[in-house]
C-alpha cells in the first residue's frame, strides 16, 4: 500500500510531538498475532465478508409463505453444499464426511418437522429456526466434553449459515478472488467455495482450533489464521494484508520491504511443502517391504505443525518438561490437560506418547545442590518423591486419555520393575478417583536409558506394556563419560559395541514377549545408525521434525534382509 | 413397548460420526427409536437429536422403541452403543 507522506508537516504551526504522532507516517504496518489454523503464507488485498444484514420481518405474511421461503433456502444451501462436496471429491477426499454431515443436518429426520410445526403456529422461518437450535445447542454447551461443546460452536455456525441463506439466497463468491478474506467466522462449504473461488488467505475473529472449519482450510492448504479479535474493525475492506499461517500473524498495511520479505518466504516454502506433501504420504518401508513407524520428539508448540507437514506417525517421544521450563513453573493441571489433548487430536489414531516430567531438584528448584545431577534425583525418582507433582500430571493425562484412546505414557529413568509397578500403582488410583472402574487400560512404557534397565530388560518387560530407548543417558552410562564434557568428547561413541550390545538385547526381549520397541535418542537419527536399527528390526524411530524425512528416505533405500544378515555378521563376529 | 438400558462404550461417546451412523441405522426399522438421557428423549433417526444429547464415553442411556421391529431396534441400537470400537 503506498503512503502519502507530503501532507504531514505542511502546517509549520503544530508542534513537533504532533507531526511525529501523524498517522499518514511511512510506516505503519500493523502486525496481528492469534491462532496459526493452517499454515502457509498468503498476500492479499482483505475482502470482508459479513453475514448479510437480517432483514427486519419480525411478523410473517403467511404461514405458507414462510415455509416456502424456508424449504428455499433449503435447497439452495444443498446446492452450496453440493458443489462444495464435488470439490473436495477431487482435492481434498478426507474432508468429504465433513461436507457429508452438514447435508445430513440439512436433511435431518426432526428438523423440517420441528421446524414446520413452529412456523404454523405463526413464526418466521428464522425464529423457528433459532428456537430449535437454541434447545440443541444448550445442552451440547453445558457438557463437560469439550468435543461436544465444540459440535455446539459447530452447531451455532451451521445456524448462522442457514439463518444467512435465508436473508440472502446466493452470496458472491467471485470477489474474493485472489483476495484474503476477513470474516467473523466460516462455515465448511465456505471455506471450499472460497478457495475454489481463488480466495487467498484466511481470517477469522472467532477461535475454535478443533472446527471443522479449520481442519478443511489445512487439507485444502488455504492459509489460516484464526481467533484475530476484533479483526473487522482493524482491517479495513482493500487494505493490503499479509496472512502467515506458520505463526499466526496477520501483517496489515505492510511495508514495501516486509511484504518482498514474505513474498520469498512464500515462494520457498511452496515449493519445500510441495515436496514434503509428496514424501510425507510415503510409508517409511525398506525395498523388501518391512514397514518402521517413524514418529517425533516434540519439546515446542512449533514442533507440532512441522511434525504435520513431514508425515509423522505419532509423537514417540513428549518432552513434556519443556512445558516446565518455558513457564518457570510447574504446569498446573489444566495447562497440562490442554496441551495433551491439542497433541492427541492432531494425531489421532497415532500414538501420543507422554513421557512423565523428567525433572531433577535443580530445576524445581528446591535449592538442593547435586554433585552429580545426572545420577540423582531426577526421573522416576524424583516423581515418586514428589506425588503432588506426579498426581496433577497423570490426572491431566488421565482426563486426556478418557476421550482419546492414542495416549501412552512413558516413565523415565527407570532401573527397576519396582518403579515401574509404583508409577502404574499411582496410575490406577489416580483414573479410579476420576473416572472409575469403566477406565480403559492406559499403556505405560519403561524409558530404557539406563544399563541396568537394558539388563534387566525381561524383568521390565513383566510390567512394560512397550519400551522406549533413550540413547542419549544411554550411551553417557554405559561408557560413564559425561556427555557434556568438552575434553571428553571423543570419548562418547555411540557405536560402542556395549551400546549395541545393549540395545540388541532390549529388541530381542521385547520381541520375544511381544512388545513393541523404540528409539528416541539423537541415534534413531544417525545416518549411520540407520541400517543396524532397521537390521535389530526395531519397531519405530522417533526423531526431531526436521531430522524425519531424511531418515525415511534412508530406510526406503535399505533392504531388511541384507541389514538384518549385516547385523547377525556383526554379532557373531563379536 | 421395548425398553433396555445401556452404558455407552464408545470411545468418544456419541459425537458426530457414531450419531450419524446410529441414525442410517435406526432408519433400517420402522418402529420409532428412541434414545433417553436424564429424562430427554431424542429421535434416534435424528443425527442432529442424538448429537445434542452430548452422549459421553461412560454415560447410561435408556434405547426405546415402539411398533412392528421394536424388539429387533432396541437389541441392535444397544449393541451399536456398547461397541468399544468406532468402525
Amino acid at each position: 500500500m503506498e503512503v502519502d507522506s507530503s501532507s504531514s508537516g505542511r502546517e509549520g504551526f503544530l508542534s513537533p510531538d504532533t507531526i511525529a504522532d501523524h498517522p499518514a507516517s511511512p510506516c505503519n504496518e500493523q502486525w496481528l498475532r492469534a491462532i496459526a489454523a493452517s499454515p502457509g503464507i498468503a498476500i492479499g488485498p482483505a475482502v470482508l465478508w459479513l453475514p448479510p444484514a437480517a432483514r427486519g420481518s419480525d411478523s410473517c405474511v403467511s404461514a405458507d409463505a414462510e415455509w416456502e421461503r424456508y424449504t428455499r433456502a433449503v435447497s439452495e444451501l444443498r446446492r452450496e453444499l453440493l458443489s462444495a462436496r464435488a470439490v473436495v471429491v477431487a482435492e481434498a477426499a478426507e474432508v468429504v464426511p465433513i461436507i457429508d454431515s452438514y447435508l445430513h443436518l440439512l436433511e435431518d429426520a426432526s428438523l423440517e418437522e420441528r421446524v414446520r410445526e413452529l412456523v404454523m403456529a405463526g413464526m418466521t422461518a428464522e425464529q423457528a429456526l433459532q428456537r430449535v437450535f437454541d434447545s440443541l445447542i444448550g445442552r451440547l454447551r453445558r457438557s463437560a466434553d469439550v468435543l461436544f461443546q465444540e459440535r455446539g460452536n459447530e452447531l451455532e455456525h451451521f445456524l448462522q449459515w442457514f439463518l444467512a441463506a435465508l436473508r440472502l439466497p446466493q452470496r458472491d463468491y467471485t470477489r474474493t478472488t485472489g483476495a484474503v478474506v476477513v470474516a467473523p467466522a466460516v462455515t465448511p462449504s465456505e471455506v471450499v467455495l472460497l478457495h475454489r473461488a481463488g480466495a487467498c488467505g484466511l481470517v477469522t475473529a472467532v477461535g475454535g482450533i478443533t472446527s471443522h472449519t479449520t481442519i478443511l482450510a489445512r487439507s485444502l492448504q488455504l492459509p489460516a489464521v484464526i481467533g484475530v479479535r476484533n479483526a473487522l474493525g482493524t482491517i479495513p475492506e482493500g487494505e493490503l494484508v499479509i496472512v502467515d499461517g506458520y505463526t499466526g500473524t496477520v501483517v496489515v498495511r505492510p511495508t514495501e520491504e516486509t511484504r518482498r520479505r514474505y513474498e520469498r518466504h512464500r515462494d520457498s516454502t511452496e515449493w519445500r511443502r510441495r515436496v514434503l506433501r509428496w514424501f510425507a504420504q510415503l510409508p517409511a518401508e525398506t525395498i523388501d517391504g518391512r514397514r518402521f513407524h517413524l514418529r517425533v520428539n516434540i519439546a515446542a508448540p512449533q514442533d507440532v505443525q512441522e511434525a504435520n507437514l513431514v508425515g509423522a506417525e505419532g509423537v514417540g517421544l513428549l518432552r513434556t518438561e519443556a512445558l516446565f521450563l518455558q513457564l518457570g513453573r510447574l504446569p498446573n493441571e489444566e495447562e497440562q490437560f490442554q496441551w495433551y489433548q491439542e497433541l492427541a487430536q492432531q494425531f489421532y489414531p497415532d500414538p501420543v506418547t507422554i513421557r512423565l516430567f523428567d525433572l531433577g531438584g535443580d530445576k524445581y528448584g528446591e535449592g538442593t545442590t547435586e554433585r552429580n545431577p545426572a545420577l540423582g534425583m531426577r526421573g522416576v525418582r524424583f516423581l515418586l518423591r514428589h506425588p503432588e507433582v506426579l498426581q496433577t500430571q497423570l490426572r491431566a493425562i488421565v482426563r486426556v486419555a478418557a476421550i482419546w484412546p492414542n495416549i501412552r505414557v512413558l516413565v523415565p529413568m527407570v532401573t527397576s520393575p519396582q518403579e515401574l509397578t509404583a508409577i502404574r500403582q499411582h496410575l490406577w488410583r489416580v483414573q479410579q478417583e476420576c473416572i472409575g472402574n469403566i477406565a480403559r487400560a492406559i499403556p505405560v512404557g519403561a524409558m530404557v536409558e539406563t544399563p541396568a534397565a537394558a539388563l534387566c530388560a525381561a524383568q521390565l518387560a513383566e510390567v512394560a506394556d512397550f519400551f522406549s530407548i533413550g540413547t542419549n543417558d544411554l550411551v553417557q552410562f554405559t561408557l560413564a563419560v559425561d556427555r557434556e564434557h568438552g575434553q571428553l568428547a571423543e570419548l562418547f561413541e555411540p557405536f560402542h559395541p556395549a551400546v549395541w550390545q545393549l540395545i540388541g538385547k532390549v529388541v530381542e526381549v521385547a520381541h520375544q514377549r511381544g512388545l513393541p520397541v523404540g528409539i528416541c535418542g539423537e541415534l534413531a537419527a544417525h545416518a549411520e545408525a540407520t541400517e543396524l536399527l532397521v537390521g535389530l528390526g526395531v519397531d519405530e524411530l522417533s526423531t526431531i521434525p526436521a531430522a524425519l524425512i531424511p531418515l525415511k528416505h534412508r530406510i526406503r533405500r535399505l533392504s531388511y534382509a541384507q541389514a538384518r544378515a549385516r547385523v547377525r555378521a556383526l554379532t557373531n563376529g563379536g | 413397548m421395548v425398553e433396555r438400558s445401556v452404558v455407552v462404550r464408545l470411545p468418544l461417546g456419541l459425537h458426530a460420526r457414531p450419531a450419524a451412523e446410529l441414525a442410517a441405522l435406526a432408519a433400517r426399522f420402522t418402529a420409532t427409536v428412541w434414545l433417553v438421557r436424564d429424562g430427554i428423549a431424542a429421535n434416534a433417526k435424528s443425527v442432529l437429536e442424538l448429537m445434542s444429547l452430548a452422549v459421553e464415553h461412560g454415560t447410561t442411556v435408556v434405547v426405546q422403541a415402539e411398533g412392528e421391529d421394536a424388539g429387533e431396534a432396541v437389541l441392535r441400537v444397544a449393541d451399536f452403543l456398547q461397541r468399544a470400537e468406532e468402525g
